[in-house]
């Protein structure tokens, strides 16, 4: 957890620094208040402090001793969704109405009123509903009070930072940091697993291999023998999965590629007769690419074609020149993927199949995207699902990669 | 058909490389541990090693070291370290077969190992 360290140190250094400014700002105003003896609106500070003020990315209010606001900068209307004029005079408690919390003790509020008392507040985070745009936003509130020199509390300046990006950041590392353990964790599980459906064929083998076995036992031992090769398959998937790739990157030749993958799926496509194959690649269709990784992804975009099509239909597979970059497309003419299922589709272990792992779709994006390419699809009920590959053109990489080297 | 010795800590394992080496016509003998296998090298004479690599504390490299000394019998290392097996010092076995070994392959490199060792050179 480095990173949210690192930001939150660098934010406290920031936030003081700040803080510090405005109080310098703050007992400007204030005193300059007190000389010409009205409370409020505050009189005309400091023009350089001001600015300082404006400036700050956190959203600053000073309040008086009464919680009321008598100052604040452009980030807290853009938080607040109201204008300056607006927000003058306003109380504590009407201010932060839109903001939530679990702890509903704890609201900005008593923030306020803690920091009149003397307190200072470090860096409490609630969700504000922000008024703006109804989005909910989580921040950081910080509340300073503000002294006279005779140590009676003048005022509070309550500082309130967007953290939303940064939260999110943080679960996003935390995420991937779960994501790691997992996959260390799962290696490991596989590997046993592996070795447990090792023991499970071998003794298959010799079960086989005994005179004198009956017709039934020979169907069970398949069955068995089935289950266990099955295992592996998903076993490996997990583990091709895991490992990522590392294989270096060669010149492939898109339209060799597609007619290899086409002849791997040779027996499906002559089980399924009703299965027309239109399969248009340009000339010169060449890539910069791992050719094993591509094989894999084609592979099983195609494989996932042919499944969606049980019924027959029109495989198409393309590859042309498209902005700079090489377009293959798979598509079928199958019953589409359910609008409600397609944001899942590249996530791993999602599948709409029986018998599928969901592996399939996840690791193809992950070592398309590790060839510099990116994956996409468009998919219409009734209609069929159509998968974009776009993969950087060979002459283009290889001038990049030798300029790098 | 060969007499075969062989070696792993896992009882169920071994008994599993023994039915398939015997469906295979040979004629096998089990060793749960690397002493017990030692003990069997130095009273019989056999025509081939299957051992695993880790056993319990010790490892199968007394046993490489014990079966190579008077012969040149074949040893087929066959363990989940199959590169820790390769690592460690001479002699080396004839082969190292990654765990879990196919019931195929590892009848047919038996045979292939004893049919060569059965002219020395």
């Amino acid at each position: 957890m480095w990173l949210a360290d690192e930001v939150g140190r660098n934010w406290i250094t920031r936030s003081w620094h700040s803080l510090v400014l405005v109080g310098a700002a703050i007992l400007n105003i204030v005193d300059g208040g007190r000389r010409s003896k009205a409370a409020r609106p505050p009189p005309t500070p400091n023009l350089a402090l001001q600015s300082v003020l404006q400036s700050l990315p956190e959203a600053v209010f000073i309040f008086d001793s009464h919680a009321r606001v008598i100052d604040l900068n452009k980030a807290a209307e853009q938080l607040t969704g109201q204008s300056r004029e607006e927000l003058l005079g306003a109380h504590a408690k009407a201010l932060f109405s839109g903001v939530t919390s679990a702890d509903i003790d704890v609201n900005p509020e008593s923030i306020v009123s803690r920091t009149l008392r003397g307190e200072f507040v470090r860096h409490e985070r609630r969700i504000f509903r922000s008024a703006a745009n109804g989005r909910p936003v989580e921040v950081r509130i910080s509340g300073t009070p503000v002294y006279y020199p005779s140590n009676q509390v003048l005022g509070a300046l309550i500082a309130i930072e967007d953290v939303t990006e940064l939260s999110d950041l943080q679960q996003q590392v935390a995420s991937s940091e779960r994501h790691f353990a997992v996959g260390q964790m799962t290696a490991g599980l596989a590997h046993d697993f592996n070795n447990v459906l090792g023991m499970i064929s071998q003794a298959v083998y010799v079960l086989e291999m005994a005179p004198n076995r009956s017709e039934s036992d020979h169907t069970m031992l398949s069955i068995i023998d089935n289950a266990v090769r099955r295992g592996a398959e998903i076993v490996n998937n997990i583990r091709e999965y895991l490992r990522g790739s590392s294989e270096s990157r060669i010149r492939v030749d898109m339209r060799r590629l597609l007619e290899e993958v086409l002849q791997l799926a040779q027996p499906i496509l002559e089980m399924h007769s009703d299965i027309q194959v239109i399969h248009q690649v340009d000339e010169a269709c060449e890539v910069y690419a791992s050719a094993a990784e591509l094989r894999r992804v084609f592979t099983n975009l195609v494989l996932n074609a042919l499944d969606a099509m049980p019924h027959g239909g029109v495989l198409t597979i393309r590859c042309t020149r498209s902005d700079g970059r090489m377009l293959v497309s798979v598509g079928d003419t199958g019953p589409g993927i359910p609008s409600e299922s397609q944001h899942k589709i590249f996530s791993p272990y999602f599948t709409t199949k029986a018998k599928g792992t969901g592996l399939g779709l996840s690791g193809a994006r992950k070592a398309i995207e590790e060839q510099g390419g990116d994956i996409r699809f468009k998919s219409s009920p009734g209609e069929g699902t159509t998968f974009f590959v776009s993969l950087p053109i060979a002459d283009d990489q290889e001038r990049q990669d030798s300029r790098a080297a | 058909m060969a007499r075969i010795l062989c070696v792993d800590d896992e009882p169920h394992i071994v008994t599993l490389k023994c039915a398939i080496l015997q469906a295979a016509g040979h004629q096998v003998t089990p060793a749960t541990s690397a002493q017990e296998a030692i003990e069997k090298l130095e009273l019989n004479r056999y025509d081939a090693v299957v051992t695993d690599w880790r056993l319990g504390d010790s490892n199968g490299r007394a046993i490489v070291q014990a079966a190579k000394m008077n012969s040149t019998m074949p040893v087929v290392v066959v363990s989940g370290y199959v590169a820790e097996a390769f690592q460690a010092a001479e002699p080396l076995a004839d082969l190292y077969l990654e765990k879990p070994v196919n019931p195929e392959e590892l009848v047919t490199i038996v045979n292939e190992l004893l049919k060569t060792s059965e002219h020395p050179r």
